[in-house]
């Protein structure tokens, strides 16, 4: 519960500085949403039969700002978060929500072909289709009888 | 806990437990708050929210959001590895008195929500004329 600006007109940064530490910790007691070893996007893997997905939660990067690269069995995720405001003047009571340039690279179970890459975004939520080169699929042999 | 159990026609329908998994877990979202001028902005994450999922509500100077996330599985796939999970983006704000609780603008665009709070015009600050006498 935030109570920024609770007791009126008097303004106390001291007790906004201490609620923000208490929250800090709290943030990293339970699970706030960055993956285990706090690189950050976070990401989930999901696999089909020759395609892995993997979908990553980056909120407030558009589209156009992520740089996406594909080789053997590694994707790697990498763009810019903006600040809310580049004003130098605006007073900034709360910053909770991680900014700047990230990257992160992901080591996927399988192969992908980079020509096989599909990636869109929807409500801040990236999904990154890749499919397995053809020539590693897995072929299914018949068994003769006889 | 037996008897917290529904049935309709022999089986068993739901019981209350299953209706806070369709909701799944609460997470405090990521929040910045900005001022300037009379401007308040609140700007909060929110990934995996559509526009319509989201409910932004005031009570007894008491600013709520509330943000469900929507993100289907792909399918044809099984989930391999998770480090975040689908569940509702909740959050409460006390609103200082200076704050006109009637003039809140929301936006959501890239999963992140966008509060434009004005200040209420008698806390904005005037100037006063002194007039000679």
């Amino acid at each position: 519960m935030l109570n920024y600006g609770q007791s009126g007109s008097q303004w106390d940064p001291f007790a906004e500085l201490r609620q923000l530490q208490t929250q800090m910790n709290r943030m990293f007691d339970t699970g706030s949403r960055s993956s285990r070893d706090g690189s950050w996007p976070p990401v989930n893997m999901w696999l089909g039969d020759d395609s892995v997905v993997v979908t990553a939660e980056m909120p407030g990067v558009a589209q156009d700002d992520i740089d996406l690269t594909v080789r053997d069995n590694m994707v790697t995720i990498a763009g810019k978060r903006n600040p809310p405001t580049d004003d130098e003047t605006a007073a900034r009571h709360r910053r909770e929500r991680p900014l700047g340039e990230f990257s992160r690279s992901i080591r996927l179970p399988l192969r992908v072909d980079p020509d096989k890459v599909e990636a869109r975004a929807r409500n801040g939520v990236l999904e990154i289709e890749m499919g397995r080169p053809d020539e590693e699929r897995p072929r299914k042999i018949k068994v003769k009888s006889n | 806990m037996a008897n917290e159990l529904k049935k309709t026609g022999g089986e068993v329908a739901r019981t209350d437990s299953e209706d806070t998994r369709e909701t799944g877990p609460f997470y405090r979202p990521a929040t910045d708050i900005i001022e300037k001028g009379d401007k308040v902005t609140v700007v909060i994450d929110m990934p995996g929210v559509a526009p319509e999922n989201v409910d932004v509500s005031v009570e007894n100077r008491s600013l709520t959001v509330r943000g469900t996330i929507d993100t289907p599985a792909p399918e044809g796939y099984r989930r391999v590895y998770a480090e975040y999970a689908p569940g509702t983006f909740e959050r409460a704000f006390s609103l200082p008195e200076t704050i006109d609780a009637d003039k809140i603008d929301a936006t959501l665009r890239d999963g992140v929500l966008t509060l434009s709070l004005s200040k209420s015009e008698a806390a904005k600050p005037k100037q006063i004329e002194v007039k000679a006498a």
